[in-house]
């Protein structure tokens, strides 16, 4: 036999004897393993439950405080270009108001103004009237 | 993979607790032997082994039957765990660079040695050589197995092989001058 084939199998030997000397399993080695697979699973479901939780939790804060912003803030979720037409027309909208009031306040005044010469030909008129019956 | 190990699978997958027992009884004591022949130590080779299963239970779902058998598999889990224990611990790990014996490697030669002096030897290697003895002379696993435990190749894990056991040479040779 060569020698390296001898040194093989003298190891062979060696692990073998080292094995059979290793100690056996323990007895409650497999409830211990079952114990910490249930202490395991319990960690697992509270970091699911927490985890469930956190994001309701997110989800409900964030709503309430998307909707009391966008109640803040009517626009925020409209586009500029949107915004900007919206802008625009209301700015037509409140200068057709102002131009309907300066009109009519015109159409005021002149109807004042109408009405103040009538009763100023009136009363000159009157006063022709009274000045010839005296 | 026999009938029954795939039903067991697949009420360990449903949560039902004596398929743990089956596979326990018939792996706990060979995963046990393998730690304690890679870390040494009765106590933390059985917390390890505790820590192998509890995870192969935990991560049995992606446990893939054509790519290893349960066993090769679950070796795997013990020897990424005795690794991490051992690197946690700072203890030596395997290492192709490091190793002291290397540079005499090439002058041993095989002598004729007792057990007793091998066995000291193997004492000395460092913990995941001996694991990859432990692999190879005693469960007899093939390199292409060993080489999936030990996220290696089998080319790289046979020269290992060889130096490792030039190593024991040397180790015997020292303790004989």
């Amino acid at each position: 036999m060569k020698k390296e084939e001898a040194f093989e199998q003298t190891l062979r030997q060696a692990i073998l004897r080292r094995n059979e000397q290793s100690p056996d399993l323990p007895q409650d080695f497999a409830r211990r393993v079952k114990a910490r697979m249930d202490s395991r699973r319990r960690r697992t479901s509270i970091v699911r439950w927490a985890t469930v939780g956190g994001i309701a939790a997110s989800l409900f804060i964030g709503t309430i405080w998307i909707v009391g912003w966008g109640e803040a803030h009517p626009t925020a979720h409209i586009s500029p270009e949107r915004q900007r037409m919206e802008q625009f027309y209301r700015q037509a909208e409140q200068q057709a108001l102002l131009n309907e009031q300066i009109l009519m306040e015109r159409v005021r005044l002149e109807h004042e103004h109408v009405m103040q010469s009538v009763m100023e030909a009136q009363s000159e008129a009157e006063a022709r009237i009274y000045t010839a019956i005296d | 993979m026999t009938d029954l190990e795939n039903e067991m699978l697949q009420a360990v997958r449903h949560g039902k607790e004596k398929a743990y027992d089956y596979f326990l009884g018939r792996y706990a004591q060979e995963v046990l032997r393998f730690l304690l022949q890679t870390v040494g130590n009765e106590l933390d080779a059985e917390e390890l082994a505790q820590d192998t299963f509890v995870k192969a239970f935990g991560h049995i779902g992606s446990y893939d039957p054509g790519q290893a058998s349960f066993s090769t598999w679950l070796r795997r889990i013990a020897w990424n765990t005795a690794v991490n224990h051992l690197k946690r611990k700072r203890l030596p790990t395997v290492s192709l660079d490091d190793d002291a014996f290397l540079h005499k490697a090439d002058e041993a030669e095989p002598e004729r040695v007792e057990l007793e002096q091998l066995d000291r030897a193997l004492e000395r290697l460092r913990p995941l050589e001996r694991s990859l003895i432990q692999l190879y002379y005693y469960d007899e696993l093939p390199l292409k197995d060993i080489a999936y435990i030990m996220d290696s190749n089998p080319l790289a894990l046979a020269n290992r092989l060889k130096r490792i056991r030039k190593k024991l040479y040397n180790l015997i040779k020292e303790e004989r001058k």
